[in-house]
């Protein structure tokens, strides 16, 4: 299975330019332009680009931090001889990120409908606010809910209420710790087609520390991993048991870190703060380097800063699809079922990049089931239901033999998921090159690649209508035309040239068209807004197009 | 004498319109010499009562058939060569036979292969097609023959082109059938479409399978093995390919100049004429 597809096209970047300058201003996306088209950077080679002034580029900075929209990592250089490694902290543009910000209408309402209004005014909080601690979160929300002016809602927002609310969120992953601004950078993504195979490293080479500092950076990263989601002591609550405040305290790492009380800058150990050059001190960092055992003693003071975790709310959506598609293509008791073993697998997953699902039995897939809707939301033969999904030639469910719970099964999520996209993608190229295009597209997906003449032939389309539709869509990048050629010199006359359709390259085509469109209404849309005398008719069209739009770029692009 | 042999010739071949063999006419004349049925053969032949065809069983041999009543008239005047055109065309069957060809195997030249070929066409002894597979050939065959599939394009071709209407009223007709069905084999849908008489040509089994092929490409029905006749079954999807999508349900989804359109440009979104009459109709 091809790797999911990545926002990452200059398409995409374009709209990002676009939602940033609409939410920070102009200097803003200049410092987005410019880490989008350098790559990560440090402060002072960011300030040399960007051609920008230093007390500019701190001030957007900071509010890019604190928006989530730049992703800062502390980059540490191995030994020297003469001691240790200068680092300095590297700058990137968290494009995925910013792109969710067309999505938010989205999260609120998909919080409001679960969780209801306090809910969706958290995440509004800290959406709004980028990062906020614990005490400030409270507050925001107290002020909405009494700005809404609704009283009997302020008194229901009472402080337990609300903390026993967010500590539901944090727990269902819609909030998580803000991660530090010390981790390492990630690690380099290597195409698969361009992995080499190396031998393992002689121990005491130098391939062996970087193999081991490589190791050391995932475990650090690891380390945040297992503390995304957990609840501090104080806000556990009042006779809380002490076990269930105990499961949240960090695992002891080897280096013994602890979270470091913020405010504005971040501190860090003294020594490494002498090798860093001025300038380079990290900015808006939410929280400081951890501190050596010499300033353990704080970590009862610990202060965390949430946001709101996108990616769940993505995965959560993705879900939606999977369940509604197997509905449809299914039954409803299929998606119930589908629907259970998506659950069971949630605590396994971190991202909502999906993969196959653990191998879950039908005890698990029961059990979650019964767990959200009661006795009433399990299906009679869950093992049934499963097993004949596990037979269609589709091959969305792998059946693994039997374990103690039962049968089991995995699911692969990106074959759902690329059943889905092919099914608007089939509705796009209808409406785009008309009823043959589709006819003729199918064709070639299903019998691989064929000539012109063939093509005609098969799809029962006059030649000329058949090549005006194969070259439409060649031109839109959704076929390829491959020459074969009979002699050497590649002589036309003597080279047979096929037409090929490939599922994944037209899917990819089309994402990459979706951002261009979005950017296009985007566009339209600030355009009839700054008119003089806009028509909220039109503004509101557009603007429900661009949700509409964002939803399907969802699908594409985010899952 | 000759006379009486002549008719008893006559009369033989007429039992057998296929043809007979030389052999099989000995027994039909008792008492005749050789020498007597050669001459009457031979008078038959140069009055066109009789033809002379290369047996399609063996090739090396040759069989006698009656000629057509009126025949007669229509082969009367005919010279050595123009019978030669002719035999060459009718030896080319219902696939036909290009000029070209029938100057190599006549070994005359173009001109008078022309000139003679429009002769024939002038009695109406042959005639000429266009072959879909080179529409810039002609192909020249015996009148009464129905041209070869190949040379036609089958049931699908009009008199000189692609006859996509009579597809779409096949596959329309096809498609409504499965829906009331539900769930069709090939045989039910061959039945069908022979019953109601849509085609004037009798649609053969892989006729019909390439409508219902074009159907399934359209994602207008599914095809799936049935697990107890193993046989293919059509059905209406369960999943239709839905008839729009946020994409393409906004100007840029269908625009032609998509991939020329950018801000500032001579096409751009801001002076897109496509968005503005989307958003003017919205203002009724
Ligand atoms: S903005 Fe207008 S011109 Fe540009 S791609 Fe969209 S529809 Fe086409």
């Amino acid at each position: 299975m091809a790797e999911p597809p990545v926002a990452s096209s200059p398409a995409a970047a374009r709209l990002a330019f676009k939602l940033i300058e609409d939410g920070f201003g102009p200097v803003a996306r200049d410092v987005i332009a410019t880490l989008i088209e350098h790559g990560t950077q440090q402060y002072g080679e960011l300030l040399r680009a960007s051609a920008l002034s230093a007390a500019q580029l701190r001030h957007a900075l900071l509010v890019l931090v604190q928006h989530n929209c730049v992703n800062c990592y502390l980059k540490e250089e191995p030994p020297t001889m003469r001691g240790p490694g200068p680092s300095y902290f590297l700058y990137e543009a968290a494009l995925p990120n910013i792109l969710q910000i067309l999505r938010v209408p989205r999260f609120l309402t998909h919080m409001f409908d679960e969780h209801g209004n306090d809910a969706a005014w958290m995440v509004f909080s800290l959406i709004e606010h980028g990062r906020l601690r614990w005490d400030q979160l409270a507050q925001a929300v107290r002020e909405h809910v009494a700005g809404d002016g609704n009283e009997a809602e302020a008194e229901h927002a009472d402080p337990d209420k609300l903390r026993n609310l967010f500590r539901s969120l944090v727990m269902e992953r819609y909030i998580e710790r803000v991660p530090a601004c010390t981790l390492p950078p990630p690690p380099q993504q290597v195409h698969p087609n361009a992995r080499k195979k190396k031998a393992a490293p002689k121990p005491g080479s130098e391939e062996e520390t970087e193999l081991l500092r490589g190791q050391q950076e995932a475990g650090v990263r690891q380390e945040y991993q297992q503390v995304r989601f957990s609840i501090p002591v104080e806000l556990m609550g009042i006779g809380q048991g002490s076990a269930e405040a105990g499961a949240s305290v960090k695992p002891a790492g080897k280096r013994k870190r602890t979270k470091e009380p913020i405010t504005g800058g971040a501190e860090e150990p003294a020594k490494k703060r002498g090798r860093r050059k001025a300038g380079e001190a990290p900015l808006g960092c939410a929280e400081g380097r951890q501190q050596d055992e010499a300033t353990t003693a704080g970590a009862a003071t610990e202060v965390v800063l949430w946001r709101a975790n996108y990616d769940e709310f993505n995965r959560r959506f993705r879900n939606d699809t999977i369940i509604r598609l197997l509905k449809d293509k299914f039954s409803a008791t299929t998606a119930q079922a589908v629907e259970g073993m998506l659950l069971a697998n949630a605590r396994y997953e971190q991202t909502a990049q999906p993969a196959e699902t653990v191998m879950l039995s039908v005890n698990d897939v029961s059990g979650a089931l019964q767990r959200k809707h009661g006795n009433e939301g399990v299906p009679e033969n869950v093992a049934g239901v499963l097993r004949h999904l596990s037979e269609d030639g589709l091959m969305f469910l792998d059946s693994c033999g039997s374990g103690p719970g039962g049968e089991q099964f995995k699911l692969h999520m990106p074959k759902v998921l690329q059943f889905a996209r092919l099914h608007d993608l089939q509705a796009a190229i209808r409406n785009k090159f008309g009823p043959h295009a589709i006819r003729i597209w199918r064709l070639l997906l299903l019998n691989g690649q064929m000539e012109q003449k063939q093509v005609a032939e098969l799809a029962m389309v006059p030649k000329e209508e058949a090549r005006e539709a194969l070259y439409a869509m060649l031109q839109a990048g959704y076929l390829t035309l491959q020459d074969v050629p009979r002699t050497n010199d590649r002589a036309p006359s003597r080279t047979f040239y096929t037409w090929r359709a490939s599922s994944h390259v037209t899917i990819a085509r089309m994402a990459n068209d979706l951002y261009r469109a979005a950017g296009n209404l985007h566009e339209r849309l600030a355009h009839e807004v700054a008119k003089p005398k806009p028509n909220s008719k039109r503004t509101d069209a557009l603007e429900a197009s661009l949700l509409e739009l964002d939803t399907q770029l969802c699908l594409f692009s985010d899952v | 004498m000759s006379k009486r042999v002549e008719e008893m010739i006559l009369a033989a071949c007429r039992k057998h319109p296929e043809g007979m063999l030389d052999t099989a006419l000995e027994p039909e004349l008792p008492g005749v010499t050789v020498n007597d049925r050669a001459e009457a053969l031979n008078s038959l032949l140069s009055s066109h009562k009789l033809q002379i065809l290369v047996n399609p069983a063996d090739p090396h041999s040759h069989i006698y058939k009656a000629s057509a009543v009126g025949d007669t008239a229509r082969f009367k005047g005919l010279t050595a060569e123009d019978m030669l055109v002719y035999q060459c065309i009718q030896a080319a069957g219902n696939m036909g036979i290009w000029t070209r060809d029938m100057k190599q195997r006549t070994n005359l030249q173009q001109p008078k292969i022309n000139k003679i070929l429009k002769a024939l066409e002038e009695r109406s002894l042959v005639k000429s097609i266009k072959s879909v597979q080179n529409a810039s050939r002609k192909v020249y065959m015996l009148f009464e023959l129905d041209p070869a599939k190949e040379l036609t394009g089958g049931p699908w071709y009009g008199p000189d082109a692609f006859d996509s209407e009579f597809i779409t009223v096949l596959q329309e007709a096809t498609l409504s059938y499965i829906k009331s069905k539900g769930d069709a084999t090939l045989a039910d849908i061959v039945r069908f479409i022979t019953e109601t008489g849509i085609s004037k040509q009798a649609l053969q089994e892989d006729d019909v399978e390439r409508i219902i092929n074009t159907l399934d490409y359209d994602g207008k029905i599914d095809s799936m093995e049935d697990d107890d006749d193993g046989l293919p079954h059509y059905r209406v999807p369960l999943m239709p390919i839905p008839d729009t999508t946020a994409f393409t349900s906004i100007p840029c989804g269908v625009c032609p100049v998509f991939n020329e359109c950018v801000e500032g440009g001579k096409i751009s979104p801001e002076s897109c004429q496509y968005y503005s009459a989307w958003l003017e109709q919205l203002d009724y």
